[in-house]
């Protein structure tokens, strides 16, 4: 088997290698069942794999999960890990949305209280969470030293303003902040996006969604996290919005500005980057813990607005309720992390674009809820099939950096779906299927049809086939608010 | 034609077009508007911003003339409906841009940020003329 000359190598039933040739720096490496794979040739997001594979300091493979599509720079569902003393930092590596993550919550409630009142709790949704294009007003619009709040503390701000408690922290990929967030590194143009959108879920593919868990695949885990089957859950997926976006242009623009002095050449000025320990490197770094931490603040808000949607569309107290926040994954974002590489223990610089750290048990980095078990992993399916949560396994340890999919993945453009669908033709055939979807924008929601995705059944199975993640629970779509 | 839009999976991707460079820059800051207002705007105003370029890295500076388009675009709502550019000499380019204001529900298409991946500015022959065009990939 071959991709554009390249040969691919079969490592295992859901492993697939393209060794090193030409200026590569490592072998390229993804994972897919084998029925994936004609998708994933017709895209060419490995010639963007292929293309990470050649940056300085990359250890053991340039990597991409199964969910794997065409992108820009790094393909969307990239993993790749740099040596933090002679390796890079790339903000194309991470991409805009800065922390564009997604979190899931558990509720009291089972779908026969709710199985008439779903278009009630989707408009709720609507009333109580700004959403759409540059949305903007779920608070009010922060001064220069809320904002510069919001970038050092991240999620604790927004507890700290009355959205959410202290223990939704522990339930945080980094307990809600990166500390080596520095301000002084943003610029005023990256200020000023930021000033009044924390609280707000853009557009996109970003959505709030309520559903019910249809599925069981472990039952001791699922009853250690307290869920059940019927049990009525709630899904935010957003990220660091403007903000976030001004963050990675303001560098990026740096860092191609800088490349004709650097001693080596990348494939695509998408991938620009710059040493890890360099001047421009470091404050990049401290850039994106800010934006990091300000998607986190954001994803905290909107998720009590969700709650408080909920009770009001309800009229149910919050012991009724009984919302919790199980899990909240970044997608994007670079981290520093050690792991094992030839038997030896490395301090990486761990980008994943479109992808999910899925770490196994014992991690330090995990909180008491999970260092036992492992980090919960959250698979968004599209709007109108399945979404799944996993856990983190050894195995991702060794093999991924700890890392997993993200999402489905999409397989058409979103030109493509405005040529081929229309609003009320997707709107039709998620209303058959049960599922209210309200959308700000006629557009989002066709560009989002659930046609427009790989199956994200096809992917997960991929994933666990590799031992990158568990499943745990399925979940089913019920309400879907959308930008 | 001044601008195509492309398939990309998840993005979005558009060639631009011009007859020479400077116009392939003034066709795009036009098009980009038009692309995100979903129409060309009805316009009362007359007011310009000017920017400047140096013509030694052309694909590097036209994103970064795009980045200001853009931001200028999302952040401040103006849609550019008229360019015109003159060189101040062999590779010095200034572009002067008129717009006006609209208002935050006015735009319909987000267009979140202009990448490098993958930009060329070449020329080819359409429909018998010799024309630059460029291939942006946008993150929407």
């Amino acid at each position: 088997m071959q991709f554009n000359g390249h040969p691919i190598n079969k490592i295992s039933d859901a492993i697939w290698e393209i060794p090193r040739s030409g200026e590569m720096t490592v072998p390229a490496r993804f994972y897919a069942t084998e029925k994936m794979l004609p998708q994933i040739f017709k895209d060419n997001a490995l010639s963007q794999l292929l293309n990470v594979a050649h940056l300085p300091g990359i250890q053991k493979y340039a990597m991409a999960m199964p969910d794997i599509h065409y992108g820009y720079g790094f393909p969307i569902g990239g993993v790749a890990a740099f040596d933090i003393n002679d390796g890079v930092i790339s903000p194309g590596g991470v991409g805009y949305d800065i922390n564009c993550g997604v979190r899931f919550c558990r509720t009291n409630l089972s779908y026969n209280e709710i199985k008439d009142l779903i278009p009630k709790i989707v408009e709720g949704f609507y009333k109580f969470v700004p959403s759409g294009l540059g949305s903007s007003g779920a608070i009010k619009k922060l001064n220069h030293k809320e904002e510069t709040e919001v970038m050092l503390k991240g999620a604790k701000w927004a507890i700290e303003q009355g959205f959410g408690i202290e223990s939704d922290l522990e339930h945080i990929e980094n307990f809600g902040c990166m500390k080596e967030a520095n301000p002084d590194t943003i610029s005023e143009r990256a200020r000023q996006r930021g000033l009044d959108q924390v609280g707000t879920l853009g557009s996109g593919n970003h959505f709030l969604e309520i559903g019910i868990i249809d599925k069981i695949y472990d039952e001791q885990l699922a009853r250690r996290l307290s869920l059940e089957k019927e049990q009525v859950i709630v899904m935010v997926h957003s990220g660091s919005r403007g903000f976030g976006y001004q963050v990675c242009d303001d560098f990026l623009h740096q860092m191609v500005r800088d490349l004709s002095s650097l001693p080596y050449k990348i494939p695509d000025r998408q991938l620009a980057c710059a040493q890890f320990n360099s001047e421009v490197g470091q404050k990049y770094y401290q850039a994106m813990c800010c934006a990091a931490n300000y998607a986190w603040a954001n994803r905290q808000v909107l998720m009590t607005l969700a709650k408080k949607a909920l009770i009001k569309t309800l009229s149910i107290s919050e012991e009724q309720l009984g919302f919790q926040l199980i899990y909240d994954v970044c997608h994007n974002i670079a981290k520093i992390e050690t792991h094992k590489v030839n038997g030896k223990e490395m301090k990486l610089c761990v980008h994943r674009k479109g992808a999910t750290r899925a770490f196994g048990p014992g991690r330090e980095e995990l909180s008491d809820a999970y260092k036992k078990i492992g980090q919960p992993v959250i698979i968004p399916g599209d709007m109108g099939t399945h979404s799944y949560l996993l856990i983190g396994t050894d195995t991702a340890m060794e093999e991924s950096f700890g890392s997993c999919c993200h999402g489905a993945g999409r397989v058409m453009s979103r030109s493509k779906a405005k040529r081929t669908f229309s609003f009320q033709q997707v709107k039709n055939e998620l209303q058959n299927k049960g599922i209210v979807v309200y959308s700000v924008q006629k557009n989002t929601l066709v560009e989002e049809s659930p046609h427009t995705y790989k199956n994200v059944s096809d992917v997960v199975e991929a994933v666990e086939m590799a031992g990158l993640a568990k499943k745990i629970v399925r979940t089913r779509p019920l309400g879907v608010l959308k930008g | 034609m001044n601008y195509k839009i492309i398939d990309h999976t998840a993005d979005l991707a558009v060639e631009f077009y011009g007859k020479t460079i400077a116009e392939l820059f003034e066709n795009s800051a036009v098009s980009l508007s038009e692309i995100i207002y979903d129409k060309k705007m009805s316009v009362s105003e007359d007011r310009n911003l000017e920017f400047n370029f140096t013509t030694d890295n052309v694909e590097v500076n036209y994103i970064n003339f795009l980045r200001e388009i853009l931001y200028n675009i999302n952040q401040n709502y103006f849609y550019f409906y008229k360019c015109k550019s003159s060189f101040m000499s062999d590779t010095s380019l200034s572009i002067n841009c008129w717009y006006s204001k609209f208002k935050k529900d006015d735009i319909k298409n987000e267009i979140k940020a202009v990448t490098y991946h993958d930009c060329d500015i070449k020329s080819k022959v359409i429909d018998g003329h010799e024309m630059y065009y460029a291939k942006v990939t946008f993150d929407i």
